[in-house]
């Protein structure tokens, strides 16, 4: 168990290690004039000049890097350009209307994905599994920002079900600032108009954002189930007498669960770029809004210290499932 | 290579897998979109005509016409060649470098093998569209960019597939024989070697066609991709997304474009994965 933990570890520590090397070689050795980059295309000379002293582009690379480094783990991402303050300030400022809609998005696809999968399994080549199969070759197909311009125009344009953007209603009073995740802190504080309004505005961009997910988590969990119906261990669960609902939870889904749990993990990858054009689409005012402005005016270290940041984000879900696998599948503590 | 592809006919014959033969269908269309856009555009793509600013869709103008008075379906037909190009591209530059990246660690070992696959884990730790939006923000914002950009994301996909290809060739027997009989140098590696690893990479890259269109659109979408007046289709969702809520067609039609051209290679790719996998063969 032990074992496993620290290789897991140690590997996640190395590709860390590789993300922070490949947005400096990125950032530094790639572009001609890396002091330019950094300025932006509207730099007069001598800013460029100023930059280059500020970050010491004129130091030998390994100098460099090495001030580099110490800065990174030091958690300093360096100013953006634009907001002429550090990243780290403006990503704090811009991060929890970010992280609640993508955990909303997240736990949608999740809770949803996989019931439908199981259906889909159980019921196979019925009416139903086809129509999540269309419904899921659909999801990929589309592009986020698509999804989203078409729900904005059927769910407000037309219905009026909807607001078209936004995160609150500048009219409603915002729930008592606990977390600063208003679902959250209204539910907490049991404001219950405030609580409503949070939905009302989350539903569109978190449908948007989890809709691709929802399609391969569905999908995943429909095939990993159909192979674990044909393993052995199912038809002696079933002819000792087992009910089909313990068949299938305690026995299918379980052993079904790493490759689920597996795309789950990547599918974060998915929602972490998808939350960058749904935030645009809906005016959410969080990380992926200010990604958008950063590179309409070519902010390399804003965009560069999201890019590091949501690599580090992933990667820790993904040690996460890492260590999940062995609380479902036992075995591969030993392995 | 020739009987590979007419052997995709055997299964998506209409009867048998009718979703595949739809997603045939739907490329074929986009593919001959690509070739005959100029003859089939009505106008062209980046006529200007003030006085017919944002008409709905007509006879005249079945997409609508566009902030600039352009003719919308024109627009969309031209740009079905730019991301069909885009995706070829990307496609062909990711599998190259992959290829090579990954050939090379399978055939060496040791510790260039261990670092090429570290730094592939580490290139597959970004969000992709998040790390190939801060290569082509490096770059400089533009359609070459953009897709070198994404083909900088992708290869490490590609050199994984390349490697495990590699290493369960280079121990069969007939790679074996070839050397005892004095094969040696480039003649081994690209007739022996690599003519038998790149079926299962040709595969990947045909099911990859659809993503690389859906990034490139993306990336376009957020302003790093084609420039104004370009046809691309995720720049003009982008530039008539303001007019979503009164002129609806001028950011839907390329967003269906999209839609259509991405599902089709989606479709096809099912099909093959459904034939290629025998325990969901029916």
């Amino acid at each position: 168990m032990w074992a496993y933990f620290l290789r897991r570890l140690g590997y996640t520590l190395v590709t860390l290690w590789g993300l922070t090397l490949i947005t400096f070689v990125l950032t530094r050795v790639v572009p001609g004039d890396p002091a330019r980059t950094a300025a932006g295309p509207q730099a007069r000379q001598e800013q460029v000049e100023e930059v280059r002293k500020l970050y010491g582009l004129d130091k030998p690379l390994w100098v460099q890097y090495g001030v580099y480094m110490r800065n990174l783990l030091r958690g300093d991402f360096g100013k953006s350009l634009w907001s002429k303050q550090p990243v780290v300030t403006d990503i704090k400022a811009y991060f929890l209307p970010t992280l609640e809609l993508g955990v909303f998005a997240g736990v949608l696809f999740f809770t949803l994905g996989v019931p439908l999968g199981v259906l889909s399994a159980v019921y196979r080549n019925s009416l139903l599994d086809h129509g999540s199969r269309l419904l899921s070759l659909a999801g990929v197909s589309l592009p986020v920002f698509i999804l989203g311009l078409l729900l904005q125009l059927v769910f407000y344009k037309l219905l009026g079900w909807f607001p078209a953007g936004g995160r609150f209603d500048p009219f409603v009073s915002p729930p008592q600032h606990l977390t600063g995740l208003y679902i959250l802190d209204s539910l907490l504080t049991g404001n219950w108009k405030a609580l409503a309004c949070s939905l009302h505005h989350i539903f569109l961009p978190a449908v948007t954002l989890a809709y691709g997910s929802l399609a391969v988590v569905s999908r995943m969990t429909r095939a990993s189930l159909l192979e674990v119906f044909g393993q052995d261990y199912i038809k002696t669960a079933r002819a000792k007498g087992l009910s089909e609902r313990a068949v299938l939870l305690k026995h299918a889904l379980r052993n079904a669960m790493v490759p689920i749990l597996t795309i789950t993990g990547l599918q974060v990858g998915s929602l972490l770029g998808g939350v960058l054009l749904v935030e645009v689409i809906f005016s959410w005012p969080g990380l992926g809004t200010y990604a958008y402005t950063a590179v309409t005016v070519l902010d390399v270290n804003a965009i560069m210290a999201i890019t590091l940041i949501t690599g580090i984000i992933y990667t820790g879900v993904n040690f996460l499932v890492d260590f999940l696998y062995t609380v479902v599948d036992p075995r591969i503590r030993y392995q | 290579m020739i009987e590979g592809l007419f052997g995709i006919w055997r299964f998506v014959r209409p009867s048998r897998n009718p979703l595949g033969f739809l997603g045939v269908v739907l490329v074929a269309g986009v593919a001959i979109c690509a070739v005959m856009a100029p003859m089939l555009a009505p106008y062209s793509p980046y006529k200007v005509e003030l006085a017919a600013r944002l008409h709905p869709p007509s006879w005249e103008h079945p997409f609508g016409t566009d902030e600039l008075g352009r003719d919308i379906l024109s627009r969309v037909l031209v740009g079905t060649r730019i991301s069909l190009q885009a995706a070829v591209v990307i496609i062909g530059l990711s599998v190259i470098l992959g290829t090579l990246l990954g050939t090379m660690g399978a055939l060496t070992g040791g510790w260039v093998d261990d670092v090429l696959m570290r730094l592939t884990d580490s290139f597959l730790a970004f969000p992709y569209l998040i790390f190939a939006m801060l290569v082509s923000a490096v770059l400089g914002p533009s359609l070459p960019n953009a897709m070198l950009a994404i083909s900088v994301t992708w290869w490490p996909w590609y050199a994984r597939l390349a490697r495990g290809q590699v290493l369960s060739i280079k121990g069969q027997l007939y790679v074996e024989a070839a050397r005892a009989v004095g094969v040696g140098g480039m003649r081994l590696f690209f007739y022996y070697l690599l003519r038998n690893a790149l079926s299962p990479l040709i595969v990947q890259a045909t099911l990859d066609v659809g993503y690389a269109i859906l990034l490139t659109s993306s990336l376009s979408f957020i302003g790093l991709g084609a420039q104004p007046p370009t046809p691309e289709w995720g720049r003009m969702v982008a530039d008539g997304r303001q007019y979503l809520l009164s002129y609806w067609w001028v950011p839907i039609f390329p967003g269906l474009a999209i839609f259509v051209t991405v599902l089709g290679f989606n479709l096809i790719g099912d099909a093959i994965r459904d034939f290629a996998d025998p325990r969901t063969r029916r």
